[in-house]
């Protein structure tokens, strides 16, 4: 099954992650880069905002609940910029309280994902399925 | 017309008036003779008086002096004199008696001449001179004076005769006079009499007439009327008649127009007798209730009395403000958890003199439970969620939970308030409520990673693994899921028992949900090849409001039980109807049943049946708790019917109108 993605995927597209635990980053690098993306790891929103200063992710990987700003501040924050306006973000957190979904998807998100929840191959195919298919992500790219 | 009076009083009038100036006349004739009569008299009274003295009387042109003794004049006669010559008047000497009848009189046309006769005359006077006649010595001359020689008896007599014939012919002409005077009133008065009996037979010939058809009228004979003569009359008879003749007009029609309303009249008076009696009743009633109400008032008094103590001695902060939010009265409670006494607040506005607030808002007029209450007429609860606090003057703030209830009569006439220091509950809720997101994401974060590198351990990619590695792996990966579930679950639990819990209602399909959740349980499902099928009554269901994730939690506990106790290849029935005000939801499994013995304690917390712990180990035994909970707080009812070995069939029921719309901090989701 993931050979197929991959032959349909012609361009490697980057992905920023921003997650403070670190045994979670470990797997999540592993998955995606076995997925073929481009990874780029923050464990927390301050160091993800000075890796958006230099790199253009394809999409961001958001967790909510991380010592700092926190997600909610990040994405507020650069929703507030043109560049990262539209820019494709999925949270992926523990929390599934109906205010925090709410509030993410006010903010543009194309999904929020329960961590617990859902296998790790499973938030995989989503943003894949995202970014091959999503309007937003397609004009992103355009850009 | 001349009216009866006008005539009567100017009849009067003449009467009177004749007979005044007839009496006037008889007067002044009678007063004329008298006054003779009274001279002649007089004369004879003077009789001797004339023998002895002569009275002079010196005329001076200017009235005269009459004395008898002249030289007490001199004086006076000289002054006269003096003017004498300018004047050129003439003296007359006139000798006089007492009454002015002349003895003699002399003229001289000088006062001195005059005096002269007068000494002369009395000297002769005095010397007894008989002789008393008239001289006229100078008969041309100016002086001239006159004498009287006569005997005075002679004249006197004369006199005398005189008078006698005159008193008889003065008796005469009086006798005369009563004469007339007595024929004149006798026939007056007669005329009177005349007069005012034919007057007064006319007049009270009318009156009879007409007073005699009153007395027919009064008798009640009504065909009678005035009579033309009198009405034609155009007097005050006249007029009265005519007047009468209109009042009996007046009273045919008046007594026409009574017998006409008489029948009204005995209605009414039946009516009003019946209200009378009506009337009595709801007095009598009155009195009764009176009587009571003083008795009640008596036990009104006790009971009274014994709320006030009951109401001082509870626990709780009571505060009653009026329809002002003016503080009418204050517990001991209230005093004491307030730190106040009810002398410093009694009458005061609760709003300004006890600081409410919420969060950190202090609460006005507009937001304040009182004035809520009075507003809407509805009890006022708060919960801890609501973050009340009372601040002090001290500077102690500290949580509250406030009930406020109307004091209902016709209208809201003030507001009962109930309080307690909550700061304790406000503690143990913030543990609690810190327990819950520290649990969430502290116990689930590594539960996330064990499950995300197992996962990856059995899909090879750290390396393929041999078959018994795999399914150790699998046994992780499985007993990880369970954790999640159950973390998931307690927490769920956790909100629904804390009243945390908000429902959101929106439109919702039945049959689209439930199939939604058959589609997450599509992997256990397909695994024990069973199947299921969803009935609806009718087809489509109608959308209801409703909590998207607390009718979810709900289907998928049932459904995943139904799959889990069922034997392979099973059917799993779910059937959707209305049932009058509710609408059932039943799901209808072929599974191993509830025995008997357990039925009761099914939907305790951690209660599992011993055959569903046989069989399904891993049970947590808190899905059916949790599911009881969530149903019963959208106020449906959950309920089963279960053969041991056949199956059991869960209904829950949800108003048809659908969930309404709780408060809460959270929602189910975690």
């Amino acid at each position: 099954m993931t050979s197929e993605i991959k032959k349909k995927i012609p361009v490697k597209k980057t992905i920023l992650v921003v997650e403070d635990e670190a045994p979670l980053q470990d797997a999540i690098k592993l998955k995606l880069q076995r997925e073929r993306f481009r990874y780029l790891p923050a464990t927390t929103a301050e160091e993800a905002l000075t890796i958006l200063e230099k790199e253009k992710p394809d999409l961001i990987w958001l967790d909510l609940l991380m010592p700092g700003m926190g997600g909610f501040a990040f994405l507020e924050k650069i929703r507030q910029n043109p560049a990262y306006r539209d820019l494709p973000v999925v949270i992926v957190s523990v929390s599934a309280s109906p205010e925090k979904i709410r509030r993410a998807f006010e903010l543009n998100v194309f999904d929020y994902l329960v961590k617990s929840h859902y296998k790790l191959d499973d938030i995989i195919k989503r943003i894949r399925g995202f970014i091959v298919k999503s309007p937003s992500g397609q004009s992103y790219e355009r850009n | 017309m001349k009216s009866i009076k006008t005539k009567t009083i100017s009849a009067f009038l003449a009467v009177i008036g004749v007979m005044i100036i007839l009496i006037a006349l008889i007067i002044v004739v009678n007063l004329g003779l008298t006054n003779r009569y009274k001279q002649i008299n007089e004369n004879i009274v003077y009789e001797q008086a004339l023998k002895d003295e002569v009275w002079l009387l010196v005329e001076d042109g200017y009235g005269g002096i009459k004395t008898n003794d002249y030289s007490k004049y001199t004086g006076r006669l000289k002054k006269i004199l003096e003017i004498e010559n300018t004047l050129n008047s003439r003296f007359t000497a006139t000798a006089v008696d007492k009454e002015s009848k002349v003895a003699y009189r002399s003229v001289r046309n000088s006062l001195t001449a005059v005096i002269a006769v007068i000494e002369e005359t009395k000297k002769d006077w005095e010397e007894g001179g008989e002789l008393i006649g008239t001289s006229e010595t100078f008969q041309d001359a100016i002086l001239k004076f006159e004498f009287v020689k006569q005997n005075t008896t002679d004249l006197l007599l004369a006199e005398t005769k005189n008078i006698a014939k005159v008193t008889q012919d003065i008796k005469k002409i009086q006798t005369f006079f009563f004469l007339i005077v007595g024929i004149i009133v006798f026939l007056v008065t007669l005329i009177l009499v005349v007069f005012s009996f034919v007057f007064t037979k006319k007049i009270s010939g009318s009156i009879i007439e007409l007073s005699e058809t009153a007395r027919r009228i009064s008798e009640g004979d009504l065909k009678i009327s005035v009579s033309g003569a009198l009405l034609e009359r155009k007097d005050e008879i006249g007029s009265l008649s005519k007047s009468f003749a209109l009042m009996v007009n007046n009273l045919k029609e008046k007594i026409k127009a009574l017998e006409f309303s008489g029948k009204e009249l005995d209605k009414k008076v039946e009516e009003i007798s019946a209200n009378n009696r009506e009337l009595e009743k709801t007095k009598t009633a009155m009195v009764n209730l009176l009587e009571d109400a003083n008795i009640l008032e008596t036990s009104l008094k006790k009971e009274r009395d014994r709320i006030r103590t009951i109401v001082s001695s509870i626990g709780e902060g009571i505060i009653v403000v009026d329809k002002k939010n003016k503080i009418t009265l204050i517990n001991q409670s209230a005093e004491k958890i307030l730190e106040i006494t009810a002398a410093e607040v009694l009458g005061h506005d609760i709003v300004k003199v006890i600081p409410l607030y919420s969060g950190l808002e202090r609460m006005t007029l507009d937001n304040h439970p009182v004035a809520k209450v009075l507003q809407t007429g509805k009890i006022f609860f708060s919960s801890l969620k609501d973050n009340l606090y009372f601040q002090l003057s001290s500077g102690r703030r500290f949580s509250t939970i406030i009930m406020a209830a109307p004091i209902l009569g016709e209208k809201i006439s003030g507001v009962v308030l109930m309080f307690r220091d909550a700061s304790e509950e406000k503690e143990l809720d913030e543990a609690r409520t810190g327990f819950i997101s520290v649990a969430s994401h502290q116990l689930r974060t590594p539960l996330t990673s064990m499950r995300w590198f197992s996962e990856m351990l059995i899909d090879g990619d750290a390396g393929e693994i041999n078959e018994d590695q795999k399914h150790f792996v699998e046994r992780i990966y499985q007993g990880t899921e369970r954790m999640i579930n159950l973390v998931n679950l307690l927490l769920q639990i956790a909100r629904v028992e804390a009243g945390r819990l908000k429902i959101e209602p929106v439109p919702i399909d039945f049959k689209n949900t439930t199939q939604g959740v058959i589609s997450m349980l599509r992997v256990s499902l397909e695994e024990k090849k069973q199947k299921v099928v969803i009935k609806t009554d009718p087809d489509p269901f109608p959308v209801i409001p409703m909590d998207q994730e607390v009718i979810w939690q709900v289907i998928q506990n049932l459904l995943s039980n139904a799959s889990r106790y069922s034997p392979a290849k099973a059917t799993i029935s779910i059937s959707i109807s209305q049932k009058g005000e509710f609408i059932e939801y039943a799901v209808k499994d072929t599974g191993i049943g509830i025995p008997k013995k357990y039925q009761k304690r099914i939907f305790e917390e951690f209660y599992r049946a011993e055959n569903a712990l046989k069989l399904v180990p891993e049970g947590s035994g808190l899905g059916l708790y949790l599911v009881r909970m969530l149903v019963e707080r959208w106020g449906g009812k959950i309920w089963f019917e279960s053969e041991e070995g056949k199956g059991t069939t869960f209904y829950f029921n949800i108003p048809v109108q659908g969930m309404k719309y709780k408060e809460g901090e959270v929602g189910l989701g975690v």
